[in-house]
């Protein structure tokens, strides 16, 4: 036939039309939209748009369909135990499936990047090729290919997994292994188990030593194979964990950002609160000033420092609210006939407790940092040099990176910081001797101390910060007229206060005079006095200035007179704790004022305690850390260090101590492992500590303060 | 002979393994973790599933060896000429042809990737001529029955 003849002619054009119908284009245009099924859905889907429930439910509905078909997940590689049930599904033939799952877009196939281990495999193609002749040799610079470690695993893994130990001659694996026959000795193959060394020295045939030596060989060439594959995947896993470690350095300091502008529009929040109360207070109406819908309430501040004179008369320090370093150029001074304006309710609102515990002084954070969590444990976060020319005595913070308090033993000043900033922010002055403890809280801006002084003060934080940042600034207000932040002094002890504990609306306190106050926070009064008189705290008392105690460290200041009789103290509801300088935990029940059980073991003063709803933690001279148990009432744990312990904070994770040694003591509670953080300053000592969900803060004896998180 | 290239030919994928060392392959990839199983586990798994005889087993192969070549990119010129031997295999050959060119254009000084190249064409002008064969038989078979039928109506 003639047609025959021009097959010849034929072949070209046929294999020209075939590359052109098998062009890579045509799969990737054809790959989905080919398929009538997925068709349909991406049809449908795009064009119920507008209805999207619809869509969404019927896109669900195949879905099921999908997965329902078999009990085989779709495309699981664990339930799939073959290609069969891995492709199979009820929208297309396995094939298209397969094509579908297999493919490769052009972008991904033609990314094969020249990097450096990709330099390396593309040489070694390379040298393949120039290697055809050349004896199975390895190059331990190149990476061997997978197809290399495949037949290694062949030869290493699965020998023993060959069912038959048949002997065929056309795959390289199984001419391993035929080489590895041994007719003499009937043995198939040559386990390396077999090859004692004792019979390699008995064996007399040379036949069965020369295949266990290519045997031997050829494995150990195997297991070199896998040893670069193995190293070869360890270099990708090294460089991927080093991008990792870029990408999480990345987000934590995107993390850090976020926090830091968190905070400052939050403080920004406050200020706009507290302005808006302000001008509630003076009778503004929201409607009556045209400003105010502008949102931006500057104007209405300018034109009061516009009428404002010089004269500046101290206001009651919770009302006194200004602008701070935010709008600037704005006088802090208010004119004098805003506070015409407010006396009046000056009159009905007397007492500044009573001002105080507004909503307005309520603490408006609303985020609680977490940023103590992406630190890897142990380390210091930051450090404040030098915040007290002295040994810092006591400390207190309120949320991690908060607001955090120092005070120091020869300074009656009580400084408040900036804990993400890390820098000062306000100065508290009022009491005349040093302070000795403090507290913050967790609701108000407010910060409770005692002082040798006798007294205890509730302090404003809020406008302790505005008016710092505001000292500044203006030059016409002198420190001394600076109001002070003082809102309220608590006098009824008769000697220096050694602890406090803030209960929600009262507060607990202790004293040198041997009673313990409980106060209501609301209006001032103390409302119950305990004594201490117990035979045993006397006796220390008398024991101790007889005997010319020396006490060191933080305590080195103190005459025996000073130890302090109340070392620790914690109130909740009607339950309250102390530990005193005869080393007993009493536990009182505030409603009879009596003691309901007493906790004995320390064997000098408890200078710490501090207690949760299971536990009582109590820290003493006498070098031990004591963990009760409540419920028990029975000592549950102690653990014994080589210096008095001064400071104890714990929480369910970790207890942490200072105890006048230079490294800050860490108790893991549940791997019951000692940690110590910075010891490397021999000069500074640990004084004082606290901790709060990952996150503690010290006070050292050279005046540095420390940030951990432990 | 196979055991001096360093990479494997056509021939090595058609042994398959016994159904035991598949499964001992299988069970080292689902040890370590089924997907995230190291590039090695799964291509010993993935050659071992192109070299059996079922198409499913090598058409899921091919799917690992993909996976391979998509996560590993220091792999990905080994991996192109392992695809397009699983695509030769499973008669995909749109598909190794496209794998086999752009592994040709990135390795024109290598014999064994060209050989494979050749390998593909010839078998697409294989199967293509074998199309034609085909038809050019129908035809000339439909004009023997009309021949006959015209000549049986002449007479």
């Amino acid at each position: 036939m003639s047609r025959n003849d021009s097959f010849s002619d034929f072949k070209k054009t046929i294999s020209v039309t075939a590359s052109a119908l098998l062009n890579p284009r045509g799969i990737s245009d054809s790959i989905l939209s080919s398929h009538g099924q997925y068709e349909a859905l991406l049809k449908d889907t795009l064009a119920n748009d507008s209805v999207r429930g619809n869509a969404l439910a019927k896109f669900k509905d195949r879905n099921l369909k999908l997965q329902n078909h078999g009990e085989n997940t779709f495309q699981d590689i664990y339930s799939a135990r073959n290609g069969a049930s891995y492709f199979e599904n009820s929208y297309i033939d396995k094939r298209s499936s397969f094509r579908i799952l297999s493919y490769l877009n052009d972008d991904l196939l033609n990314d094969i990047t020249d990097d450096k281990s990709d330099e390396v495999n593309h040489k070694k193609l390379l040298t393949d090729s120039d290697r055809d002749t050349a004896k199975n040799q390895l190059r331990p610079q190149d990476t061997p290919t997978l197809f290399d470690g495949f037949k290694a695993t062949l030869t290493t893994d699965l020998k023993e997994s060959d069912p038959t130990k048949r002997i065929t001659n056309d795959s390289p694996q199984l001419q391993l292994e035929s080489g590895e026959k041994v007719p003499q000795t009937t043995q198939e193959n040559v386990p390396s188990e077999e090859l004692e060394p004792s019979n390699i020295k008995q064996s007399t045939s040379i036949n069965f030593l020369t295949d266990s030596f290519k045997s031997l060989l050829s494995t150990i060439d195997g297991l070199d194979i896998k040893k670069q594959n193995t190293a070869y995947e360890i270099e990708g896993l090294d460089s991927k964990m080093q991008h990792l470690k870029v990408r999480r350095d990345l987000m934590f300091n995107r993390v850090v950002d976020i926090e830091e502008s968190q905070f400052d529009l939050e403080s920004k929040l406050t200020l706009i609160r507290d302005r808006i109360e302000e001008l509630k207070s003076m009778g503004i109406q929201p409607e009556s000033t045209e400003n105010s819908k502008t949102g931006n309430s500057s104007p209405i501040l300018k034109s009061l420092d516009d009428s404002s004179t010089p004269l500046h008369s101290p206001i009651k320090p919770s009302l006194k609210r200004s602008e701070s370093q935010y709008s600037e150029g704005v006088s802090e001074t208010i004119d004098t006939s805003v506070q015409d304006d407010m006396s009046p309710q000056k009159n009905k609102q007397t007492d500044p407790l009573q001002l105080f515990f507004q909503p307005r002084n309520k603490k408006y954070r609303k985020t609680a940092s977490t940023m103590q969590q992406y630190y890897p444990v142990g380390t210091k976060i930051n450090s404040l040099d030098k915040c007290h020319d002295s040994s810092v005595s006591c400390i207190d913070f309120d949320v991690p990176f908060g607001i955090l308090c120092t005070a120091g033993l020869d300074n009656h000043t009580v400084k408040v910081w900036d804990a993400t900033k890390y820098k000062e922010v306000g100065h508290l002055e009022g009491h005349t001797a040093s302070v000795t403890c403090m507290e913050t809280d967790k609701d108000y801006n407010m910060l409770i101390t005692g002082s040798k002084d006798a007294t205890l003060k509730l302090w404003n934080i809020g406008t302790a910060a505005l008016d710092y940042s505001n000292k500044d600034t203006d030059e016409s207000d002198d420190t001394n007229i600076l109001p002070s932040n003082c809102v309220h002094s608590f006098e009824s002890h008769i000697d220096g206060v050694t602890a406090v504990s803030i209960n929600s609306n009262t507060m607990v306190s202790g004293s040198q005079d041997r009673t313990i106050r409980i106060w209501d926070l609301h209006t001032g009064h103390c409302i119950e006095t305990l004594d201490l008189n117990f035979s045993s705290i006397t006796k220390t008392i008398t024991d101790i200035q007889g005997s010319g105690f020396k006490p060191s460290g933080m305590l080195e200041g103190y005459s025996p007179h000073d130890l302090p009789i109340t070392g620790g103290l914690q109130a909740y509801d009607v339950a309250l704790a102390t530990g005193t300088c005869d080393g007993i935990v009493r536990l009182w029940d505030l409603r009879s004022g009596d003691v309901v059980r007493t906790l004995t073991g320390h064997k000098d003063s408890i200078t710490s305690l501090k207690f949760d709803t299971t536990n009582i933690i109590t820290g003493s001279l006498d070098k031990s850390v004591k963990i009760w148990d409540l419920r028990m009432g029975a000592l549950a744990d102690s653990f014994t260090f080589e210096s008095p312990v001064i400071s104890v904070d714990f929480d369910a994770e970790k207890i942490v101590i200072a105890n006048n040694e230079t490294s800050l003591k860490v108790f893991d509670r549940t791997s019951r492992k000692h940690l110590y953080y910075g010891g490397d300053n021999q000069e500074s000592l640990v004084e004082s500590v606290r901790y709060q969900n990952g996150y503690a803060v010290e006070g050292r004896s050279d005046g540095t303060v420390n940030f951990w998180t432990v | 002979m196979t055991t001096d290239n360093f990479l494997p030919t056509l021939s090595d994928a058609v042994d398959p393994l016994y159904p035991q060392q598949l499964e001992v392959l299988r069970q080292q990839v689902l040890a370590e973790g089924g997907e995230s199983a190291t590039t090695q586990a799964r291509f010993n798994y993935a050659w071992g599933l192109i070299k059996s005889s079922s198409i499913d087993d090598q058409r899921l192969g091919v799917k690992f060896l993909t996976d391979i070549y998509k996560e590993t990119p220091g792999r990905r010129r080994e991996c192109l000429y392992y695809l397009t031997i699983g695509c030769y295999k499973v008669n995909e050959y749109r598909m190794a042809k496209r794998y086999v060119d752009v592994l040709s254009s990135h390795e024109p000084n290598n014999k064994q990737v060209q050989q494979l190249k050749q390998m593909v064409e010839e078998k697409i002008e294989h199967e293509s001529m074998k199309g034609i064969l085909i038809g050019a038989g129908i035809v000339a078979g439909i004009a023997t029955v009309t021949g006959i039928f015209f000549r049986s109506k002449r007479k």
